[in-house]
């Protein structure tokens, strides 16, 4: 009931972005989802990143987060409230905390990995206003994502190493993330090309999708080793 | 179209996902990489030419990548080729390395390869369950503990709890052995290597970047981050 209170507030406060305009409320959004994954953690005795609930959770609250220091708008705030509003829907319930989550690996490979989502899905936002209005820097958010989803399969190989003694194995989510960081490598490079230059920010559009597709979509269509 | 072509590496990285795509489809499940040389034979002529082209695609994406380094400053060029090796490696340690996997009950071993591996004792913690075990070969033994996420390194190789097996009447705990290889530790430092000069070369990017987009505002342009660094 708590859990659906704070995620109802937040979507609240979030929408009220449409009418206030004022950038806190991002802020506000994040930081209240926040502290419902520490209030979560308290409950359960772990951090339960490892459910649906409360990695949407974490991917919104380091979604508004990012919108708020990136400064972003109205596509932001309906893009936040659509990641936010599954948390209603979805039970917070968690059966047991699995073996293999017990290490800072974990932590490391799943926080890297949403920050860089959120900043994949933001560049996209503002590669999107800047093929309609004004140009935005997105490169730049496109570069540290990127980044950051490397240190991401980094930190996820090594624990694919302690845990299961693979690496790379050919599995749905492996498969499509490494795809997502080869997609956003290719996009970056677009611009060293002069005929193909013009197709980075229609690139960058794409990532958004793909990003929710790689996130959710694999997931609930094909399952596999990161499903808990 | 050279080999440093940027259109060569979009073909790659299509390539990648039509063999990868296709090759999940057809195998149904989970491919572990190490299970793959072994599986290899028994799988469908399909399945094979998935996964030889997928194989593939990787080894092209990595020597592109060591090419096109050899063209570029010291971080990018430091970046693009400890990359270049981590992906080689990746593809690399399944094809030379050697695994066992098996299952045992306390105080049982098996015979693999010359080694005896043996299960002594099992407890259970709040942290899950930890299991005594040693591998002994010509007569030395080296013991250790093995839980998830903490597989036990010895000379003799390294061994991994994979889980419980409750399929018969007595649950029998599952193992992996890997036989002594170079190559995960080689491939590690290569990686961290390739995070850490990737961190200096995102921040040499976006200083570029920057400064690409406070030229073009004097200029006037307006597609600053469309113009080439």
């Amino acid at each position: 009931m708590v859990e659906k209170l704070i995620s109802l507030a937040a979507i609240f406060l979030s929408t009220s972005y449409f009418v206030w305009q004022v950038r806190a409320l991002h802020l506000l959004s994040g930081l209240l989802l926040g502290v419902l994954l520490v209030y979560r953690s308290f409950k359960i005795g772990y951090p339960p990143l490892f459910t649906p609930f409360d990695s949407i959770a974490l991917f919104s609250s380091l979604f508004f987060l990012s919108a708020y220091f990136l400064k972003a708008g109205r596509f932001a705030s309906l893009t936040g409230v659509i990641l936010t509003l599954p948390l209603l829907f979805i039970s917070p319930e968690v059966r047991e905390i699995p073996p293999v989550v017990k290490t800072p690996l974990f932590f490391l490979h799943v926080g890297t990995a949403f920050l860089s989502y959120s900043l994949f899905v933001l560049s996209s936002l503002f590669a999107l206003y800047s093929l309609v209005r004004k140009e935005l820097p997105f490169v730049k958010l496109l570069l540290v994502g990127h980044y950051l989803f490397t240190l991401s399969l980094f930190f996820g190989g090594i624990w694919a190493y302690l845990a299961w003694g693979d690496i790379f194995p050919l599995e749905p989510k492996t498969f499509f993330s490494l795809f997502l960081w080869l997609f956003a490598s290719l996009t970056l490079h677009l611009r060293f090309d002069s005929s193909l230059r013009r197709l980075t920010p229609y690139f960058t559009v794409t990532l958004a999708p793909l990003v929710l597709f790689v996130y959710l979509g694999v997931n609930y269509l094909f399952g596999g080793t990161h499903g808990f | 179209m050279g080999f440093r072509s940027v259109k060569l590496f979009a073909l790659l990285t299509f390539a990648f996902f039509l063999f990868g795509f296709t090759s999940l489809f057809l195998a149904g499940g989970i491919l572990h990489s190490l299970e793959i040389p072994r599986l290899f034979p028994h799988f469908s002529p399909f399945l094979k030419l998935g996964i030889l082209a997928l194989f593939l695609s990787l080894l092209l994406i990595s020597l592109q990548t060591f090419y096109c380094a050899l063209f570029n400053r010291f971080i990018s060029l430091l970046f693009h080729s400890f990359l270049a090796l981590s992906i080689l490696l990746v593809l690399l340690f399944p094809i030379t390395s050697k695994t066992f996997d098996f299952y045992l009950y306390p105080g049982t071993f098996v015979e693999l390869g010359g080694k005896r591996v043996a299960l002594k004792e099992v407890s259970p913690s709040d942290r899950g369950l930890h299991l005594k075990v040693f591998i002994e070969k010509n007569g030395k033994r080296e013991e250790g503990e093995v839980s998830f996420n903490s597989p036990f390194e010895s000379d003799f190789g390294t061994l991994w709890f994979s889980g419980i097996d409750r399929g018969s009447s007595y649950p029998a705990f599952t193992f992996k052995l890997l036989e002594p290889t170079p190559l995960p530790r080689l491939l590690f430092l290569s990686a961290l290597l390739t995070v850490l000069s990737g961190l200096f070369y995102t921040l040499s990017s976006l200083k570029r970047e920057g400064r690409n987009v406070h030229q073009a505002g004097r200029e006037g342009a307006p597609e600053a981050n469309r113009r080439a660094p």
